[in-house]
């Protein structure tokens, strides 16, 4: 079944492509509680602001990243999770109108665990969305469950 | 374009022999060479040609040293037998004198009285006739008249008479001569003996000292008759005339002036036994020297003279040195006689023309040196400002830009080399500006990037809210809608696809002008397999043959080779989509030595005069209700063929299907 305690980090710039993409969530029937954040900036403060996930992570279950974002990138913001110790278990999935060699790349050497491009196509994109949430918080196994420091949480 | 002809411009002009014009220095080189030729002629055509001249000289100074020789031989021989006719003269003249025979006889009358056995070896005529006043008178006169030729001539050592009787010299121009014996006994026998040697005789001196070769000597001896006082006319033999003849006074200097006859020219003088009467002129083999009178000589020339012969040879002589000679035979007496030879050594009669040969082949090895070494100063002189131009184009060549010329030498290479610096100093300045060029180039092409980024993540976005909102709309509140406002909503969502695939499309084209050609060796029919196989999708529920043909190997790059296949292949299966059976050959021909790739379908065609809208971006010759598609793949396929260097064209009719034709030329991928 699909974890209802996990929450999902959306990192979106367009408001069209947020409302689109929980239609997407929602329609689909992913019901987990959905934060969004508008630029890069906002979407780390989000996780290592003083109310962040950094001290429960175990809630955050995926983010979902664009990469053109206004303030701080996408890139940039992958490899501050990436590169922190503490974030980098969590699974990011970039979620992006780009299919630019160097960014697909760019962000794989970064460690992404995951890279989409957003289709034009509402019925591909719908399709791509719930295929998305199915497989982050369904089928893949949350890493920090089994981290041992997971009890000071 | 422009910098990389000019490079290989300069890398002809590095060693331009021909299209210079360097005359004055192939003169010398060339001239130099030429005027020893003709030098050379002119010494052949003077000397003849060297090496029968060389035999035909041999000849030559053979015959002049022998006519030499020989004039030298028969010059001495006779001035030898003048001599020994003198000799015998003077002889004569002494002993026919009445007085002198008169008082020989009365001397002998009174010696034979004192001593008739004749026995005594003592001195008999002072020690008994001391007193006898006859006696004394005889012997002054007789004295006087030995002493008178003697001094007259500057050659007898003693003049003597001997008794005939007993062998003893009774009267002698040298006082302690007398009492003493003529030789040994054979030797005054012969002399004796009647007839034997006429009344004249020479014999060769026993008493000569050995080791004195100037004091060789020889007897002259005439019988001496008593006076024909009975008028018969048949004196016997009193007496025995002696004269001690210092030969070396007459002979040595005769023989050994040399005269006409060079160095080693040399007369000598040999008796019946061919040993030497004279000392030699050179010492032996060993380099002792002989002892005249009892050296024998072995060589040929000698010992043919001594035995009677006349004649001129080539034979080596008592030093085993080579030599030209003349011999002779000087007769002393009927039985006996001389051998003389006059020689020369061959060495010298040829010396000069060795030396000749020798100093011709000198003065043509000083020429050969003088030839190259001219030769190398002047290759040196003028291929150093060549080969300066030579490297200096080389080092430019590999990217040394700060290579120059010195301008030193004048003439064409000078000019050659100032031309050089001028077009050095102007591809860099070139090379400057293209390099600004290209760093524009550069930016401009970082823009496009940055713009082609934008298109593809700016206008997707809003195209995918259109699309997605209008499904929304259609799915949320479809049964809300009418079924006009459904298909418009239909109508803007598939215009919002066919945006994006355009957008995509054109990024995909956009790209193919920055990503670089990896050229390599492939063989297109792998890659056409393949698309073919890619493309099933679009043969499903049809009949299509396609028939794929021989495929030269081709350099390129097999991404986009294989994009080219796969545009003109989907443009084949969409276009022959009404045809039953479709029909795709995809092929080659060779075409003047290149190899020309199609694609052959029997789709429904063009026409011909839109044949070159064909290639353009976004052109399409079909309405798109017809035939769906962008317009971008044809433009793809060419970018690509032109990218490679080739050209791609295509031949059609309306409704009689169309071929693709594309050429790939290698090495030339780099232009865009």
């Amino acid at each position: 079944m699909v974890r209802k305690d996990i929450e999902i980090l959306l990192v979106e710039d367009n408001p069209n492509d947020v409302e689109l993409t929980l239609h997407a969530l929602r329609s689909n029937n992913i019901s987990n509680e959905i934060h969004v954040a508008r630029d890069g900036e906002e979407a780390l403060e989000m996780i290592f602001g003083s109310d962040g996930w950094v001290d429960h992570l175990e809630r955050l279950g995926v983010v979902l990243l664009d990469l053109k974002l206004p303030k701080i990138g996408g890139l940039e913001v992958l490899k501050r999770l990436k590169t922190d110790p503490r974030t980098q278990a969590v699974p990011v999935v970039v979620l992006t109108s780009s299919r630019e060699e160097p960014d697909v790349a760019a962000a794989y050497q970064l460690g992404v665990n995951s890279y989409m491009v957003k289709p034009v196509d509402f019925d591909k994109f719908h399709d791509c969305v719930r295929q998305l949430g199915l497989y982050w918080l369904l089928l893949n196994e949350h890493p920090h469950e089994n981290i041992p420091d997971r009890a000071e949480g | 374009m422009q910098p990389r002809s000019g490079s290989s411009r300069y890398k002809r002009l590095s060693w331009p022999w021909l299209s210079l014009n360097l005359r004055p220095k192939l003169i010398i080189s060339f001239g130099l060479p030429v005027i020893l030729i003709v030098i050379a002629m002119q010494y052949v055509e003077l000397f003849g040609i060297p090496f029968t001249g060389f035999q035909g000289e041999i000849k030559d100074l053979r015959a002049d040293a022998f006519g030499d020789l020989s004039l030298m031989a028969d010059l001495k021989q006779e001035r030898l037998d003048r001599w020994l006719m003198e000799r015998r003269g003077v002889a004569t003249i002494l002993v026919e004198e009445k007085e002198f025979r008169r008082n020989l006889q009365e001397l002998l009358l009174a010696i034979h009285q004192a001593d008739p056995s004749g026995a005594s070896t003592t001195d008999p005529s002072r020690n008994l006739m001391e007193e006898d006043e006859a006696y004394l008178e005889s012997i002054r006169y007789l004295r006087s008249r030995l002493v008178l030729v003697r001094d007259s001539y500057d050659m007898y050592h003693s003049i003597g008479i001997a008794d005939a009787r007993t062998g003893l010299i009774v009267v002698s121009t040298d006082e302690a001569a007398v009492g003493s014996r003529v030789g040994d006994e054979e030797q005054f026998l012969r002399i004796l003996e009647p007839g034997a040697s006429g009344a004249f005789d020479i014999m060769e001196s026993r008493h000569s000292t050995p080791g004195d070769p100037l004091h060789a000597e020889l007897f002259v001896s005439r019988q001496i008759a008593n006076p024909d006082l009975d008028g018969t006319g048949d004196g016997e033999v009193a007496g025995v005339l002696i004269m001690q003849v210092g030969i070396d006074n007459f002979i040595a200097p005769l023989l050994h002036i040399g005269g006409g006859l060079g160095q080693t020219g040399e007369a000598l003088l040999v008796d019946q036994e061919v040993r030497i009467l004279t000392s030699l002129a050179h010492p032996l083999a060993d380099g002792s020297m002989a002892e005249p009178r009892s050296y024998q000589i072995t060589a040929k020339p000698a010992i043919y003279a001594a035995g009677g012969q006349n004649g001129i040879i080539i034979s080596v002589d008592y030093r085993g040195v080579q030599v030209l000679a003349a011999y002779r035979y000087i007769p002393v007496t009927p039985e006996m006689g001389w051998g003389l030879v006059v020689k020369q050594d061959e060495s010298e009669v040829f010396y000069a023309l060795r030396r000749s040969v020798i100093y011709t082949a000198w003065i043509g090895v000083a020429g050969v040196a003088i030839v190259l070494v001219l030769a190398f100063v002047t290759a040196t002189g003028f291929a150093r400002p060549v080969q300066a131009l030579a490297n200096a184009a080389t080092r430019f060549g590999r990217g040394d830009r700060t290579a120059r010329v010195a301008e030193t030498s004048g003439g064409e290479v000078g000019q050659l080399a100032h031309e050089f610096n001028t077009m050095a100093t102007a591809l860099n300045q070139h090379e400057a500006e293209l390099n600004q060029r290209s760093l524009q180039l550069e930016a401009a092409n970082k823009e496009l990037a940055a713009f082609s980024y934008s298109v593809s993540h700016d206008l997707r976005a809003p195209l995918r809210s259109v699309d997605g909102f209008a499904r929304i709309l259609e799915q949320d509140y479809g049964p809300e809608l009418s079924t006009e406002a459904r298909r418009y909503l239909h109508l803007v969502r598939v215009g919002a696809q066919q945006m994006g695939t355009l957008i995509d499309d054109l990024l995909k084209f956009s790209r193919l002008g920055q990503q670089p050609v990896k050229e390599r060796q492939i063989d297109p029919t792998t890659v056409v397999r393949q698309v073919v196989s890619d493309l099933h999708a679009e043969q499903e529920d049809r009949s299509i043959e396609i028939a794929i043909g021989e495929l030269p190997e081709c350099k390129a790059d097999p991404a986009m080779l294989k994009q080219v296949y796969a545009n003109l292949l989907s443009n084949s299966l969409k276009f022959t989509r009404t045809r039953d059976p479709a029909t795709i050959e995809i092929g080659s021909v060779a075409e003047n030595g290149t190899n020309v790739y199609f694609v052959r379908d029997n789709g429904v065609g063009f026409d011909m005069k839109y044949a070159e809208k064909l290639f353009g971006v976004f052109q399409r010759l079909h309405r798109a209700e017809e035939f769906e598609g962008t317009g971008v793949g044809l433009a793809i396929a060419q970018r690509i063929v032109h990218r490679h260097g080739g050209e791609i064209w295509a031949e059609a009719q309306v409704d009689r299907g169309a071929t693709f034709f594309f050429t790939l030329s290698t090495g030339a991928g780099n232009g865009p």
